[in-house]
């Protein structure tokens, strides 16, 4: 599809989208009011949306309010693309909140970022204002916000995005680089920021799954890691991909509204790179380490993606690299299954829900004699035993193709020394030889327990402070792999590559892991039925068809992509159509120190 | 604040029981004096407080997301940090322009001013491991200003020669929280095993006997010691055992008024403001406050 073509797609998606949150209503904030503003709101309509938003009901002049990200950036954003069309009591109402209210950064990534672009389009706005927050000049703020984007752009081009791939933040740096990309005045800086879309948005398309993004993420907690399509990347995935039926809940939720109204449009083949389930292919991804400042003898290592991308599933893994045995961050989900399907009944994945509160101290400051209440006074779901995201400590895992064994050497004095295992309860599962079945009609899937376990229930709802009527937040199988020492093979084929689910099953089954290292030597060996053979010992060689598994992934692998790491130079390739970066980074140039979490 | 406020008590704190970037009205630094306990922000900045240092021009308070200077009889405050300073736990007076040392989880670094007057932070730790440079606590030495005590994740490290150079002290892998410096020898408190002192920040023994929970804060009331632990104050004199005082909370804080030694106030997170008249004795609680994490009595010359 030429460019052009795609731009008008896309252009006609965007229309969609805006439209449903106008209907929907959906456009009475700071995010959504992008989709308001074509229907000629009355002043009082858009002074109460800025007003609502940014005082939140409080009756204080705004040198009393306190502002973050999510507010910052917002009001910036609506402000840049409608300056002509806002009462002059809304710019008002903005001016005095980004000058007078006191802003803070935040701590993630995706928080300075709006934080940082949304200052940094204030100060270039407003050269001549005092910003009572920071007090110092337009010109010191706007460097500031410039060297901290700049050099997150520069790291990502070099050593991999920090808060990768989240089905649930990913949306706020694309929002706010789009932002910035059709806002801010600094041509050097936009330029850069040009080619960071690029690569946001190949992240995107590499991993996608007719809706979901496959394989593992940064942050994917607030359980909604076992929904088939998650998170507010959603309307950005239909936006620039299309193929999916139009849905105005998931795809038109409020953080992409502003990027849904823009002009920016990426390169047409990332659409049909997303789309092609041809043949499947494998996705290496390298990502910048986690921020782990605490409880810690060495630094995290980079983190390693690999992701099967087959034409009827997605099987993805990671190489966390985390250091010591307190380094969990709290919603990274290392690997999942996914796969086409009705929510809740098109994902596997399985976790430890690992609890000590020296987790949430190795990344928040916060006294480790406190942090554990303290965090979960907010986020009492973070301790709960039936957790299903979250890093642990004590796993382990190694894939190769639809293959992939993952392990858990749990201390018996953890406080949850035992695996969960999320089965979608809406298909028929059988048993053969320890080995749990089921037919997914283009594909079939095994898995293994290592060890007993209780098949249970879980289900867990938004509304649940009397009765959990329906499982809207998390609705399956649970199944409790009660063993410290324990883990799960699993193997997945195309329906079409073999001769019938039974012959897939007994084949299966026959090839039985060979436990006789596990776990007193801490090793598994596993057989697939394509005749390759995974062997991993916790904590020590990977070994692949008996070659060790070499982990130095380059920025991007996957066809028609070129991207060394630490070059700076990408391209994307397809048929004749080539997207290319260069960003042009000096080698000698130090990276900017990464100071924020996740 | 037009006039000097520092004749007042000043608290770093919350009044909610959570703070940060998801509410509209945050912490902040207030002063006020226990007797009324009405306490006023100062300035309009909602920053969570965690340290604080007055000299004759300024107040600095060092803070989650930021670093921040109030010049005394100003109007506002003016931020200290740049994008490489973040969640600055700890900080100390040295000479120049910012003229701080401040710790971090990131490390330890030091500022100049920039073309534009903005602080640019050098940081003097980024060969260490993360606990070493996770550092909760800083102390100059008062004979070197380029020497500087730092109470870290792993334990006690000296920074010498302006930071460019650092050693491991005998009090290591334990964390250090709280250091201070008094008849002529440091005080460092711990996670574990109580309060140490030295002569030289390198060699450390043990004082007092054990003390339960870890130690946030040391501080001197006339002829005594008093400190700030998980499990609530304790008091002693610096040779015999600790005698615990007060609530049983987590107090991260204490500060003495130096014209009347008996009057304390103590910040507890959470537990708000804790003052007693007759050095921990009898303690009230002071509206107001939840989380209190710094504390900075009247200044004895105002």
């Amino acid at each position: 599809m030429d460019q052009q073509t795609y731009n008008a797609e896309v252009d006609a998606r965007a229309e969609q989208i805006l439209a449903a949150a106008h209907q929907r209503g959906s456009d009475r904030s700071l995010w959504g009011a992008h989709g308001l503003m074509p229907h000629q709101p009355t002043a009082d309509e858009i002074v109460e949306i800025v007003s609502n938003h940014l005082w939140r009901k409080a009756d204080t002049p705004a040198s009393a309010l306190l502002g973050g990200p999510f507010e910052i950036l917002p009001c910036m954003l609506l402000l840049c693309r409608w300056e002509k069309e806002l009462p002059e009591e809304a710019v008002t109402l903005i001016r005095d909140f980004m000058t007078q209210a006191h802003l803070e950064r935040g701590n993630t990534e995706n928080h300075w970022l709006m934080a940082y672009g949304g200052m940094l389009l204030a100060a270039e706005r407003w050269p001549d204002a005092t910003f009572t927050w920071s007090g110092l000049p337009a010109e010191a703020i706007a460097a500031e916000a410039t060297r901290w984007i700049s050099g997150m752009i520069e790291r990502t081009a070099l050593i991999g995005h920090h808060e990768y791939d989240s089905t649930g933040y990913h949306i706020e740096h694309m929002t706010a680089y789009i932002g910035l990309y059709e806002h801010v005045k600094s041509e050097e800086l936009r330029a850069q920021i040009d080619k960071m879309l690029t690569l946001l948005t190949a992240d995107m398309a590499l991993e996608y799954f007719n809706g979901a993004w496959a394989g593992g993420h940064s942050r994917e907690g607030y359980r909604q890691n076992t929904w088939t399509r998650v998170g507010p990347i959603q309307p950005l995935q239909y936006l620039y991909f299309g193929g999916l039926e139009f849905d105005p809940v998931s795809h038109a939720q409020g953080f992409a509204i502003p990027s849904v109204a823009a002009s920016y449009r990426p390169p047409a083949l990332f659409a049909e790179m997303a789309w092609d389930r041809s043949k499947a292919h494998v996705v290496k991804k390298t990502k910048a380490p986690r921020t782990i400042y605490r409880h810690a003898r060495e630094d995290a290592r980079p983190v390693r993606k690999y992701t099967y991308m087959g034409r009827s599933f997605a099987l993805g893994s990671t190489q966390v690299g985390l250091p010591g045995n307190q380094a969990a961050p709290i919603d990274l989900v290392s690997w999942d299954l996914t796969w086409d399907g009705a929510n809740h009944q098109a994902t596997i994945v399985c976790n430890h829900p690992y609890r000590s509160p020296d987790r949430f101290s190795a990344f928040l400051n916060g006294f480790p004699q406190h942090i554990g209440r303290a965090i979960s006074s907010d986020k009492p779901y973070l301790q709960w035993p039936d957790r299903l995201f979250g890093a642990s400590p004590y796993e382990r895992m190694i894939q190769h193709e639809g293959a992939l064994v993952v392990l858990y050497d749990i201390p018996p004095t953890d406080d949850h020394p035992f695996v969960n295992l999320f089965l979608p309860n809406g298909h028929n599962w059988s048993e053969k030889d320890g080995w749990l079945f089921a037919d997914l009609g283009a594909f079939y899937v095994g898995l293994a327990p290592l060890s007993p376990y209780e098949w249970t229930t879980i289900r867990e709802a938004n509304n649940a402070n009397i009765l959990v009527r329906e499982g809207d937040l998390i609705d399956g199988w649970l199944l409790r792999l009660n063993n410290p020492s324990t883990g799960i093979v699993l193997e997945a084929v195309e329906a079409d590559e073999v001769e019938s689910f039974a012959a897939f099953c007994a084949e299966r089954a026959a090839l039985a892991p060979d436990l006789s290292q596990w776990p007193d030597k801490k090793r598994v060996t596993v057989q697939t039925t394509t005749a390759h053979v995974l062997d991993i010992t916790f904590d020590g060689a990977h070994i692949i068809d008996g070659a060790p598994v070499d982990y130095n992934y380059p920025l991007y692998a996957a066809p028609g992509v070129d991207a060394p790491l630490g070059s700076g130079k990408i391209s994307f390739t397809r048929g004749a159509d080539r997207a290319e970066v260069d960003f042009a980074i000096d080698p000698d140039k130090p990276l900017l120190p990464m100071r924020v979490i996740g | 604040m037009k006039e000097d406020e520092c004749s007042n008590w000043f608290v770093g704190g919350s009044a909610a029981a959570l703070s940060g970037i998801h509410v509209v009205q945050g912490p902040g630094l207030f002063t006020g004096h226990p007797e009324t306990s009405q306490w006023q922000r100062i300035g309009q900045n909602q920053a969570t407080t965690f340290r604080l240092l007055r000299d004759e021009k300024r107040v600095i308070m060092s803070a989650n997301h930021g670093l921040y200077a109030w010049q005394r009889g100003g109007e506002c405050w003016q931020q200290l940090h740049d994008e490489t300073l973040t969640e600055i736990l700890a900080i100390a007076f040295i000479a120049g322009d910012p003229g701080v040392v401040a710790g971090c989880p990131y490390g330890v670094a030091t500022a100049q001013r920039d073309e534009l007057g903005a602080a640019r932070w050098t940081f003097y730790s980024d060969a260490l491991s993360p606990d070493e440079r996770f550092t909760n606590a800083l102390l100059v030495d008062p004979n070197d200003e380029n020497r500087w005590l730092a109470g870290s994740e792993a334990g006690l490290l000296v920074y010498s020669d302006h930071g460019t150079r650092n050693e491991r002290s005998d009090l290591f892998d334990v964390p250090v929280r709280a250091l201070y410096h008094a008849r002529g020898l440091f005080w460092a408190g711990t996670d574990s095993g109580g309060i140490f002192s030295s002569e030289n920040g390198l060699e450390w023994k043990k004082v007092g006997g054990d003390i339960e929970g870890a130690v946030y804060d040391i501080n001197t009331a006339g002829e005594h010691f008093v400190a700030a632990t998980s499990c609530g104050l304790v008091k002693g004199d610096g040779q015999g055992a600790w005698q615990r005082l007060g609530p049983r909370m987590l107090f991260a804080c204490v500060a003495v008024d130096g014209k009347d030694p008996q009057q304390w106030l103590a910040g507890a997170t959470p537990g708000g403001l804790w003052h007693t008249e007759d050095s921990g004795q009898n303690w009230r609680q002071l509206s107001h406050f939840k989380h209190v994490r710094a504390i900075l009595s009247p200044e004895e010359n105002a």
